[in-house]
């Protein structure tokens, strides 16, 4: 058993199961724990021990292209505009109007499917799926399910073991290929009086589907994965990537079998609408497809919403049997063509040119380049340049405090993740919002690293700072005098106070009970108000027990 | 084209579908990749047998097309044949054709803003508006999606 758990997820699908992710709580018969139990439960056993599961999961994903206009109209892209005023004729298709297609659309996505490491077709097509929607005034959706502008991809992201980021595995997902499409418009259900209210503002809107290999098996996969292609997307400027504008959307396809076994029927999960709800709806569904199969019902090839606010999936309204897109070629749009170095035509005029190798060389560092460099440059840690990447802005003020502070990196990196992104996260603000800025924190870095003040009176001092009252560091330690005493007399006073005053422990200390020292060392510090220098205390103490 | 089977893809045949239907749209319906044959030959029983009409049913559903009676699915079995002498070409090792802008290369547009902003005119012609709002017209068959 402990071999078959090895595979897949292994270690990590272990914890998802454990934590239960906000599904169905598993019953006591469907765990069983492992030897080592310090991790928790393995992977899940059936009633009357039967095979584990493998969840597979795989992912959809439509990212919305960051540019000024739209795919094939020239109708501005933004997001909260008054309805329907951002809208052409081609947009709302009207009849005698032919799609034109965008350039920058098609930079964008050679950029991404470079940077996916994809092999870029140089000669891509154009279809038509075929549906009936109120926000799909066309009757169809213009896509590329032929012959794409990208495929056969890799996208590599880290998952941290036991929730402790001290140790970081890295794995692959396959990337089957992505494609250029329209997006459709929004429409607004009015039950009250069953109509519905369409706005057009987004129909034609550049969209890249990122289609990935079920190589996935549990939420926290999927969420990592997704985390990775967000934070790439939004290095190359492809695209904001912000899920909460709707400019990055996940559809998760989830399905479970017995290991040696063909894949189990696959349901569909929509309506996810952060990575932390992509986890949780991963999660529960792979929960409830292992409950409904255990408890000798079948799954349904169907697509389901994830609910947020109850944390589970449930069956949209049935679609009966498969959907037929009526698939046939975009007869107004002929294939499109890519060059790179060795192709290029001679005379031809540039802007219609789209050249691979140009877009190769002038490729930003992507995330996992940065993060080497960072490791590298600073001595921190991949868990920490891994959190500094994750914040927006995080980076860039880490290596200006570095850069105005005596202090090492490798000490900076605690009080910029431990202390500074905690007060970010509490008070719910982004880096660029924080009312300690990098020059700040420098200042103060540098009080503590001459030792004018300790690690408690600076922590203090921060917390002042936060309050964004225009203070320099140096001005609130005088204030508050939180300056370290620098006279050794005062301090040897001090010290020969508290022994005197505590006679049990220094009978404990000299009868060689040494922790107590640490007590007295307290005791200093209650006295002289923090403004002790720990080392310097103990120093002294030891000095003075010794005699 | 012989003038009379000319007649089935003009405007008595056309008039049998609803809007956002289309000639290119009937064909593909009649070749869903592999289902030709048997589509036909289910069509010729559905008129007659309540077992095959699960595809009149399906294509009605996919098209928004009302067949309305048997003279609708007769001009509509007769359309399948007509369409169905393609096969009598042997297209063995010939790549399709898709456009025929074959030999055009595609324009490409620059990224600028050149057309929107005009909210009045495009609502003019809709029936019923909510506050600059397209109203949908009820019955649809609406296929769920939430995003």
């Amino acid at each position: 058993m402990a071999a078959v758990a090895a595979r897949g997820c292994g270690g990590v699908w272990r914890r998802a199961w454990q934590h239960g992710a906000g599904g169905p709580r598993p019953s006591s018969r469907g765990q069983r724990a492992a030897a080592s139990s310090a991790r928790g439960a393995v992977v899940p056993v059936g009633k009357s021990g039967l095979a584990p599961w493998v969840p597979v999961v795989g992912l959809e994903i439509h990212a919305q292209i960051s540019s000024n206009s739209k795919l094939f109209s020239g109708s501005q892209v933004q997001f909260a505009a008054p309805p329907n005023s951002l809208v052409s004729f081609f947009d709302a298709s009207l009849p005698g109007t032919l799609p034109v297609l965008n350039r920058r659309c098609v930079e964008a996505a050679v950029m991404t499917g470079l940077a996916l490491n994809c092999s870029i077709n140089k000669k891509s097509l154009f279809d038509r799926k075929h549906y009936f929607y109120a926000d799909l005034p066309a009757g169809y959706q213009i896509t590329q399910q032929r012959v794409p502008i990208a495929v056969n991809g890799s996208l590599s992201y880290s998952l941290c073991i036991d929730n402790k980021m001290s140790q970081m595995v890295t794995k692959t997902v396959r990337i089957k290929q992505i494609q250029l499409e329209q997006d459709s418009g929004k429409s607004l259900h009015d039950d009250t009086r069953s109509q519905t209210l369409v706005d057009l503002n987004r129909a034609g809107v550049g969209l890249m589907e990122v289609v990935m290999e079920p190589d996935m098996c549990c939420g926290e996969e999927a969420a990592a994965a997704v985390r990775e292609l967000q934070l790439i997307l939004q290095t190359l400027g492809s695209s904001q990537a912000v899920m909460a504008e709707g400019q990055l959307r996940v559809d998760a396809n989830v399905s479970v079998h017995h290991p040696g076994e063909p894949y189990g029927v696959r349901t569909e999960v929509k309506n996810i609408n952060s990575i932390r709800f992509l986890a949780k709806a991963v999660d529960y569904e792979i929960q409830r497809q292992i409950e409904e199969l255990e408890n000798g019902g079948t799954i349904l090839n169907e697509t389901r919403a994830f609910d947020s606010k109850l944390g589970c999936t449930v069956p949209m309204r049935d679609k009966e049997g498969k959907q037929d897109y009526r698939f046939m070629p975009e007869p107004n749009l002929p294939p499109l063509i890519l060059y790179d170095a060795k192709s290029l035509p001679a005379n031809m005029n540039h802007q219609q040119v789209v050249n691979i190798d140009w877009i190769h060389e002038r490729l930003p560092d992507l995330p996992s380049v940065t993060r080497a460099k960072l490791v590298e440059r600073y001595g921190i840690l991949p868990e920490h340049s891994f959190a500094l990447l994750n914040e927006d802005g995080l980076t860039e003020f880490f290596e200006n405090v570095v850069k105005q502070t005596q202090m090492k990196p490798k000490k900076v990196i605690g009080w910029i993740l431990n202390v500074l992104l905690s007060y970010l996260k509490q008070h719910s603000l982004t880096v660029k919002e924080s009312p300690v800025s990098s020059v700040l924190m420098a200042d103060l870095l540098n009080l503590l690293e001459k030792k004018e003040i300790s690690s408690t009176a600076a922590k203090q001092v921060l917390a002042e700072l936060w309050k964004g009252e225009g203070k320099t560091p140096l001005e609130i330690v005088k204030e508050k005098k939180l300056e370290l005493i620098q006279d050794q007399k005062e301090l040897e006073q001090i010290c020969q106070a508290v022994i005197d005053g505590q006679e049990n422990e220094v009978m404990a200390i000299k009868a060689g009970n040494l922790k107590v020292l640490n007590k007295l060392i307290g005791l200093v510090q209650r006295e002289t108000q923090g403004r002790s220098n720990p080392v310097l205390v103990k120093q002294l103490l030891e000095k003075k027990l010794s005699e | 084209m012989d003038p009379d089977t000319s007649l089935l893809f003009q405007a008595p045949f056309s008039s049998y579908c609803k809007h956002f239907c289309s000639l290119e749209v009937i064909t593909s319906i009649c070749f869903p990749r592999c289902e030709v044959h048997t589509a036909q030959e289910q069509l010729c029983e559905g008129v007659r047998s309540p077992s095959g009409s699960w595809v009149l049913d399906h294509l009605e559903q996919l098209a928004l097309v009302d067949f309305r009676d048997a003279e609708g699915v007769e001009r509509l079995r007769k359309a399948i044949q007509f369409a169905d002498q393609l096969h009598e070409v042997n297209t063995d090792g010939v790549e399709p054709m898709d456009s025929v802008l074959e030999d055009r290369c595609l324009y490409l547009r620059e990224d600028d803003v050149t057309e929107g902003n005009c909210t009045n005119e495009l609502l003019k012609n809709a029936r019923e508006k909510v506050e600059e709002y397209f109203v949908a017209p009820p019955g649809i068959v609406l296929l769920i999606k939430t995003s």
